[in-house]
């Protein structure tokens, strides 16, 4: 059997090639582009795997510590930042903690999430464009 | 008999009620709708043009006309509502602003379906700038040069005009300070979160920055929100009306200057808009307006435009996955979230 996104790529492209062509509504051919548009990035979406993603995230809490570790809040929801939700809510706290830490450990710390940020950032670029950036 | 009375009506469902609509607007039992045409433009609102002719006293008379309807379903519908851009249009005709007159505004929903104003069909194209026919044309007018200097004017005339002797407060009036930023910012965060997306971190990063970063803005003026080419119209080189009064505020002339200025409206153009040369338009904006253009404010409201692009996409995407709308092209919209966000992140140092 295939590969779920080789399916999808092989339909995207029968979307494409063949399928859109022959539509003469403008309305409905475009639609026909857009799905096979759409299908490639879930295709990549699905190569692309979060093999990564866990590591990623536990160096990230490791290059945190020294920089909020004495800060209760910030440092449980470093501990629960497993995916884009908890990354968002630390990264509001961070902001809202900016006086607290002071300008140079809110600096460090914001840049070591950013750090993490990037990577990810990378990969939805890769779905989104096919490349990395 | 006109050649047209021959013609087979459109079969638009929307011509027979809006000819119904205008024969009681305009007494004109005998009213034809000449070159009756939906143009598809944007996510927005609907927008019908035609030329409305009729018998009055033995007299044939015209009058070119827009409708543009609320669908109930168009982008950004939650901040931009047929009855605010009435009543702007309504005051831009106390100014110098080249803009469409407005007619009439019905929130009837039982006539077309939903809110619609009746406005002037001003002469003149759209080129889409996005599209190459769009790019050739910009680029030919640009060569020519009466059309850049327009363009530069007709912002000028946004900036200079008198929004409180035109009725425009009604739109809010910001206090001093940081107060229009943050208020735009908190704007932009409703459709973001309104449009229930997946979280983005580096967009909360992002907004975080924003309001930490908060210029004051030390002088207000009526701003376009949206000011490029595609969102006027043009008539032999000059722009005969700007047009999409959909995201105007009063706040920072900046706002509209940082859009012009943006790499987002000018991909593969050193022209800004496709248009116009940077320092001539710089030269020319502060000759008409007085004000110096602020470099420093304009990349920060690149920023802003930025999470405006995200809020965007995030909503358009969202109509798609609520079912409110059912058009592909909004739910593909959803990959350009990670590319406005690069964007940002490298203004960010990231």
């Amino acid at each position: 059997m295939f590969a779920p996104e080789e399916y999808l790529d092989r339909i995207a492209s029968k979307l494409r090639s063949e399928i859109g062509p022959a539509i003469t509504d403008d309305y409905a051919r475009t639609q026909a582009f857009m799905a096979s548009v759409i299908l490639e990035r879930v295709s990549r979406q699905i190569t692309a795997g979060f093999d990564s993603e866990q590591t990623e995230l536990d160096e990230m809490r490791l290059r945190l510590a020294p920089q909020i570790g004495d800060d209760p809040e910030l440092s449980a929801l470093s501990a629960v930042a497993t995916d884009d939700t908890g990354l968002s809510l630390l990264v509001e706290s961070m902001y809202q903690a900016r006086d607290r830490l002071g300008q140079d450990r809110f600096d460090q710390a914001l840049g070591e999430v950013r750090t993490t940020l990037r990577l990810r950032l990378d990969r939805s670029l890769m779905i989104a464009e096919g490349k990395a950036s | 008999m006109n050649d047209s009375d021959s013609i087979d009506e459109p079969t638009d469902e929307l011509f027979a009620p809006i000819r119904t609509y205008l024969q009681g607007r305009l007494d004109a039992e005998d009213l034809h709708l000449d070159d009756f045409a939906r143009i598809a433009v944007g996510w927005s609102h609907e927008t019908f043009l035609f030329d409305a002719r009729w018998t009055d006293e033995g007299a044939t008379k015209t009058m070119p006309l827009c409708v543009r309807r609320d669908p109930g379903n168009a982008l950004v519908r939650e901040m931009s509502d047929l009855t605010e851009q009435f009543k702007v249009l309504r005051a831009l005709e106390k100014t110098d602003i080249p803009s469409p007159k407005a007619y009439w505004l019905e929130d009837d929903p039982s006539i077309l379906g939903g809110t619609f104003i009746v406005m002037e069909k001003v002469d003149g194209v759209c080129p889409n700038p996005w599209g190459r026919d769009g790019r050739t044309f910009y680029e030919d007018a640009a060569a020519r040069g009466v059309l850049p200097n327009s363009f530069t004017d007709a912002l000028a005339a946004i900036h200079n005009a008198d929004w409180r002797a035109a009725g425009l407060d009604f739109l809010g009036v910001p206090g001093p300070g940081q107060d229009f930023v943050l208020a735009e910012i908190a704007k932009w965060e409703t459709l973001i979160e309104a449009a229930e997306h997946p979280a983005e971190p580096v967009l909360t990063d992002l907004i975080g920055w924003l309001k930490a970063n908060a210029p004051s803005t030390d002088r207000l003026s009526l701003v376009h929100g949206a000011y490029r080419t595609g969102n006027m119209l043009v008539d032999h080189d000059r722009v005969s009306a700007v047009l999409d009064w959909e995201l105007q505020v009063i706040g920072d002339p900046m706002y509209d200057v940082s859009y012009v200025l943006s790499d987002l409206n000018r991909q593969g153009s050193d022209l800004l808009s496709y248009l116009v040369e940077r320092d001539a338009f710089i030269e020319r904006y502060e000759a008409a307006t007085g004000i110096t253009v602020n470099l420093d404010a304009c990349r920060y409201y690149d920023l802003l435009y930025a999470m405006r692009s995200c809020a965007f996409w995030m909503s358009a995407s969202g109509l798609f996955m609520s079912d409110q709308n059912t058009d592909l092209r909004l739910a593909r919209t959803a990959f350009s979230v990670p590319v406005v966000l690069d964007l940002a992140a490298r203004h960010l140092g990231y």
